[in-house]
């Protein structure tokens, strides 16, 4: 079975990209957001953190803010996109400060 | 004002915390470690004196041991930095310590040295069927386990006010990565201790009379003692990680059970249990989910 934070991790992705795709003539810098958001991701898949339960609630939070953005680029109703692309980068920077756990000691 | 004790790597992760306790014991305290460590939570404090230096350089270790009553000895090039350069590894954990006991010895002849060292010395025992005494022989497996064998062999040599601690893995109750691979084997035997404990232990140390001219083990006690696969299995049910993620050595690790009886009973630092670790990180994982 795939651990929830994984298919979370896939999910946001999918999101991401599809948000691309409907951002034709928008700011070049969502764009760039988006992207590297992407490419962090794909890293952050081959941590641990994401196989484990601790990963869950923030990956929830970066998804749906993810397919938020998303059904804002489908509609083309970008009023409301900054405020919704500014919640989710902190999210995203949030899953990634978790992440970052610490090693072992051994003496 | 009582002269301070120095603990050399004491703005590491367990040196901060012996530092803490001294303080609350009511000890001064001098720290000593590179420059490039973080002196914020120490710096500016009361009864605590930063010298930033280098167990490599003689002037900065002299100046180290001025008017000192005694040493906690932590500095050393850990794995995997100690793994990377012998010379190295053997000029800060043998030459260091070394240089350290001659100065002091030059100031204090009488004042408590504390040195830890690694029950990793043992190397292989997996072939022991009784816990592991401090008499078993030391046989290095890395770079750093015979860094302190020489280090030990040589401190006993040079000075006699000494005691060495050898400190089985060290368990702190926060999240971590795990390695890749852990390393020991997933039916070896396995003993780590509580870094709390482990602080205790070396505070004691320094102050209790008995401990003078002592090897101990320190590890966690019988609450502690469990096979590899089990140690992992318990931290990768916390976290909801099914065991077969996990990846465990094929050859033998230095990990053992070891017999704590006279540590324990001269310093008295087995305080908290494999269980009470357990809830420790529990706790931490609830913190985490909450946030």
């Amino acid at each position: 079975m795939i651990p929830k934070g994984i298919e979370n991790a896939d999910a946001i992705i999918e999101a991401c990209r599809l948000t691309l795709a409907g951002l034709d003539s928008a700011e070049p810098e969502w764009k760039e957001v988006l992207q590297s958001v992407i490419s962090a991701i794909e890293e952050l898949k081959t941590k641990f953190f994401l196989k484990t339960n601790l990963a869950i609630p923030i990956t929830n939070a970066c998804r749906k803010d993810a397919v938020d953005l998303q059904s804002l680029a489908e509609k083309q109703d970008l009023s409301g996109f900054p405020e919704a692309l500014a919640r989710f980068r902190g999210n995203i920077e949030k899953l990634f400060k978790q992440a970052n756990m610490e090693g072992i000691t051994i003496t | 004002m009582m002269a301070p004790v120095l603990v050399t790597g004491g703005a590491g992760s367990v040196g901060k915390c012996v530092v803490q306790q001294l303080r609350s014991e009511g000890h001064t305290v001098r720290v000593f470690d590179l420059p490039n460590m973080d002196y914020s939570d120490l710096e500016g404090e009361k009864g605590i004196d930063v010298l930033r230096g280098d167990l490599t350089r003689p002037d900065s270790v002299e100046a180290a041991v001025q008017d000192i009553r005694a040493v906690i000895h932590l500095a050393a090039l850990l794995p995997p930095a100690s793994e990377r350069s012998r010379e190295l590894t053997f000029a800060v954990n043998v030459e260091g310590t070394i240089r350290l006991a001659e100065a002091l010895k030059k100031v204090n002849t009488d004042a408590p040295f504390v040195f830890s060292s690694s029950v990793s010395t043992y190397g292989d025992t997996t072939g022991i069927k009784q816990p592991v005494t401090i008499d078993q022989p030391q046989q290095a497996l890395d770079i750093y386990a015979e860094s302190k064998i020489a280090a030990e062999r040589l401190l006993f040599e040079s000075y006699s006010n000494v005691s060495i601690l050898r400190i089985s893995g060290i368990s702190v109750p926060s999240i971590q990565s795990p390695p890749e691979v852990w390393p020991f084997m997933a039916d070896q035997r396995i003993e780590f201790v509580h870094r709390d404990d482990v602080v205790t232990a070396l505070c004691a140390a320094v102050q209790v009379e008995k401990a003078k001219g002592h090897v101990f083990n320190i590890a966690g006690g019988n609450t502690w003692r469990t096979t590899g696969k089990a140690y992992v299995k318990d931290y990768f049910d916390l976290l909801g990680v099914p065991i077969d993620e996990a990846h465990f050595q094929e050859h033998p690790g230095w990990c053992d059970w070891y017999d704590t009886e006279e540590s324990q009973r001269i310093l008295s630092y087995q305080k908290t249990t494999y269980q009470a670790y357990l809830d420790q990180v529990q706790a931490e994982i609830d913190k985490m989910m909450q946030e």
